[in-house]
């Protein structure tokens, strides 16, 4: 396996080659000026923040009442097609741009207990603080480092040429649409860590988090599947088909953007021996080194919860999202000055690429599409 | 006297009963993993099924520097007890902030009132007397606080200073409401007549009331009948009233003044009066960069560790964390009180009662840690 990974970097093609053709004062030099626009936009959260995000509150508390207020109506193919789309819509905002963006820490300075990433529970199977250690921490810590960032693969999908390959992943183009329709219990079950078991993870560790999962996704399941269809009475069936419809298209949704955030063409992967002594600029070039961006309007992008701008996210992930679009120039600038590259490209291509890495890395072997870029 | 008057919409028995209607198993599950306020909220900031909200129905102005907030809160608020205090959470550019106030007022059916004096620069202090408007919505806890008017008959004297008049004020504003023949010798030090909040008020009440004797101590100025200049000392106290052994005494005001009076009536072998103080002096921890560990009653001196994390580790405490590098905001944990400096800008900023990610602060100053 070791002389495998190093045969790999031996023929690592111009998109994949580190920042090893920067000097150690031009790291640093680069760290200073992401530092500096950190601190600019952090100094300046005020009014016009706290007003972004009371609007998008509004708009998805507004959307979540009609969409469940029209789902009563059902039976009425407008009605039930209104009612869902409205409740689609809802959910993206609530997990997207609202409870992703809350846990992070991005709206705790408005000291809003509604608002605080301490207490914040979301609209997801998946419990808050379990989501916290697997995203905030290991996740954003460890981005895209094979063997410490579970996000690579999620434990179940071979992302890398780095991950080592079993006949299982043979089938991963067809169960990757399992994990993407079911995305929701999937991040449920991902701060499990399955593959700790019996190493340096007890069972009572994984039962007492077992129990926790149940309690919230009964809750969960109880809303949607069963109180709210019982308060359409006759249209239970309406009510039940348009929550679970919402539910799927939250989760094909969330499935597609996350993937194009670490998984396109060109995304970089990196091995544990590079974590050792690393320093807050080198942190900063994993984290643009290891995300890609999608382009889109303003609409779009609060609909990714502004992970479109996965780039400006991993930089900054305290910082409140919808900054991330007036500062993407200008890490981009500093991406040209340093010879660095800044992944970016439209929905469709970027999501084409990751398709593309999910069918190549089913196959035993590394990754030619580096070589094509 | 500068008053604003408006009209708010009255939150009678019928919101109460809404509220028990929005509040129950069903409700909770329906609105669930957020809570029913998080909807009402969106439709008007009183409304609220658990929470304590009150609407400013009216803003007096007392003084230069302090004013009065009429406030009626939602069907939520229990009442209050004269000489209680609460905790007032007031949005500023969006922002929460919470302080703690006394209630000015005698307990009433309608509404409760907090007198603010300007605190320095303080943000919120100043933000309450000058920008605070009727119709404002406040974010209140219920009253607290033991600082009461004692059960029994016994006469009583009242020391207060600065803005510490207000529970005072509460207490004396309930005794005449109830008519009470209990003698009180209130001594009040401030730094002119003009500073004195509830002059007028204090004034008209000695007037009306035989039980009532009143002592304004001032500063600066010329004091006019029985009142004094000067700042506070026993003898001229026990001048004032040579029946000090036999009243109860309740005090509340600035530190200073409130350590100099606890200090004269240890001295005279008299039991310690009864006290309300909300300035917690950091001065109480030794030295400068001294970290408090509240929950678990350890100390440590921040230089110490790199950063508080790490000192509260080398406690031996185990507080949850992560990255250890701002970003995961694990380590969350609640300041009471102090100075810190943002390792990541070297940004020295005084907090109280919010939270910091313990990772990322170290103490630039005395720092109190709820761990």
């Amino acid at each position: 396996m070791n002389a495998v990974v190093s045969m790999n970097r031996l023929q690592q093609t111009p998109t994949t080659r580190g920042w090893r053709h920067l000097s150690a004062e031009q790291v640093e030099a680069f760290g200073a000026e992401i530092d500096a626009i950190r601190e600019e936009v952090m100094s300046s959260l005020g009014e016009h923040d706290v007003r972004y995000i009371r609007r998008i509150l509004k708009t998805q508390r507004y959307s979540e009442i009609a969409g469940r207020g029209l789902l009563f109506l059902g039976f009425l193919p407008p009605a039930w097609l209104a009612g869902t789309a409205l409740l689609s819509l809802s959910k993206i905002l609530e997990n997207m741009e609202i409870g992703h963006n809350v846990m992070h820490g991005q709206w705790d300075w408005l000291k809003d207990p509604a608002l605080n990433s301490a207490t914040y529970e979301w609209d997801n199977t998946c419990p808050s603080a379990q989501w916290k250690h697997s995203h905030n921490y290991m996740h954003h810590t460890f981005t895209n480092v094979v063997g410490k960032d579970r996000d690579v693969g999620y434990g179940i999908l071979r992302m890398s040429e780095e991950q080592p390959w079993h006949p299982v992943y043979l089938l991963q183009p067809a169960y990757n649409w399992i994990l993407a329709g079911l995305f929701q219990w999937g991040v449920a079950l991902h701060d499990l860590e399955f593959e700790r078991l019996g190493k340096d993870k007890s069972w009572a560790e994984v039962r007492q988090q077992l129990r926790e999962i149940w309690k919230k996704s009964r809750r969960q399941v109880l809303k949607d599947y069963l109180l709210f269809p019982a308060l359409a009475g006759p249209g239970f069936l309406f009510t039940l088909a348009g929550n679970a419809t919402a539910n799927l298209v939250r989760n094909l949704w969330a499935y597609a953007v996350i993937f194009c955030g670490h998984f396109t063409d060109g995304v970089e992967m990196f091995t544990e021996d590079q974590l050792d002594g690393e320093s807050r600029a080198e942190w900063y070039l994993r984290q643009l080194l290891g995300s890609s961006n999608l382009e889109g309007g303003r609409a779009f992008h609060i609909l990714t919860g502004h992970l479109s701008h996965q780039i400006e996210h991993h930089l900054f992930p305290d910082m409140p999202a919808h900054r991330y679009a007036e500062i993407g120039p200008r890490v981009q600038a500093l991406c040209e000055k340093y010879d660095l590259p800044y992944n970016t490209g439209s929905l469709p291509r970027q999501f084409g690429t990751v398709m593309k890495r999910i069918l190549r890395m089913a196959l035993p072997g590394g990754r030619k599409t580096a070589a094509t870029a | 006297m500068n008053t604003q008057v408006r009209t708010v919409r009255p939150q009678g028995t019928l919101a109460r009963f809404g509220y028990r209607l929005l509040e129950n198993p069903v409700t909770r599950a329906l609105a669930s993993p957020l809570t029913v306020d998080d909807y009402l909220a969106q439709f008007n900031p009183l409304w609220s099924v658990r929470e304590v909200r009150g609407c400013v129905t009216r803003v007096v102005r007392e003084t230069a520097d302090a004013t009065t907030l009429h406030i009626k809160p939602n069907g939520h608020w229990q009442g209050h007890q004269a000489g209680q205090h609460l905790v007032l959470g007031v949005e500023i550019d969006g922002i929460r902030h919470s302080r703690c106030f006394s209630i000015s007022s005698a307990p009433a059916a309608e509404g409760i009132s907090v007198t603010v004096k300007r605190n320095g620069d303080g943000l919120v202090s100043n933000y309450l007397v000058d920008k605070v408007r009727a119709g404002d919505v406040l974010f209140l806890s219920q009253a607290q606080g033991e600082f009461l008017l004692p059960a029994d008959e016994q006469p009583l004297l009242m020391i207060s200073g600065g803005s510490g008049i207000t529970p005072v004020m509460a207490m004396l504003r309930q005794l005449a409401a109830q008519g009470s023949s209990r003698s009180v010798v209130f001594v009040h030090y401030s730094n002119s007549y003009a500073d004195t909040i509830f002059h007028t008020e204090m004034r008209a009440l000695a007037e009306r009331h035989d039980w009532l004797t009143l002592y304004f101590v001032i500063g600066q100025g010329e004091p006019t009948g029985a009142d004094r200049s000067g700042l506070f000392s026993i003898e001229q106290l026990q001048s004032m009233v040579p029946d000090i052994e036999q009243r109860t005494a309740l005090l509340c005001g600035p530190p200073p003044l409130m350590a100099r009076v606890n200090d004269a009536f240890a001295e005279c072998g008299w039991p310690r009066p009864a006290q309300e103080q909300f300035q917690v002096k950091l001065a109480r921890v030794a030295g400068e960069g001294q970290v408090q560990f509240l929950n678990s009653g350890l100390e440590a001196s921040g230089g110490e560790a790199a950063n508080l994390l790490e000192l509260a580790e080398a406690q031996g405490l185990n507080p949850p964390a992560g990255c250890r590098m701002g970003i995961c905001y694990s380590c969350k944990c609640h300041v009471q009180e102090g100075e810190v400096r943002d390792l990541r800008n070297g940004e020295v900023r005084t907090v109280r009662d919010e939270e910091i990610q313990l990772c990322v602060h170290a103490a630039a100053g005395a720092v109190q840690l709820s761990l």
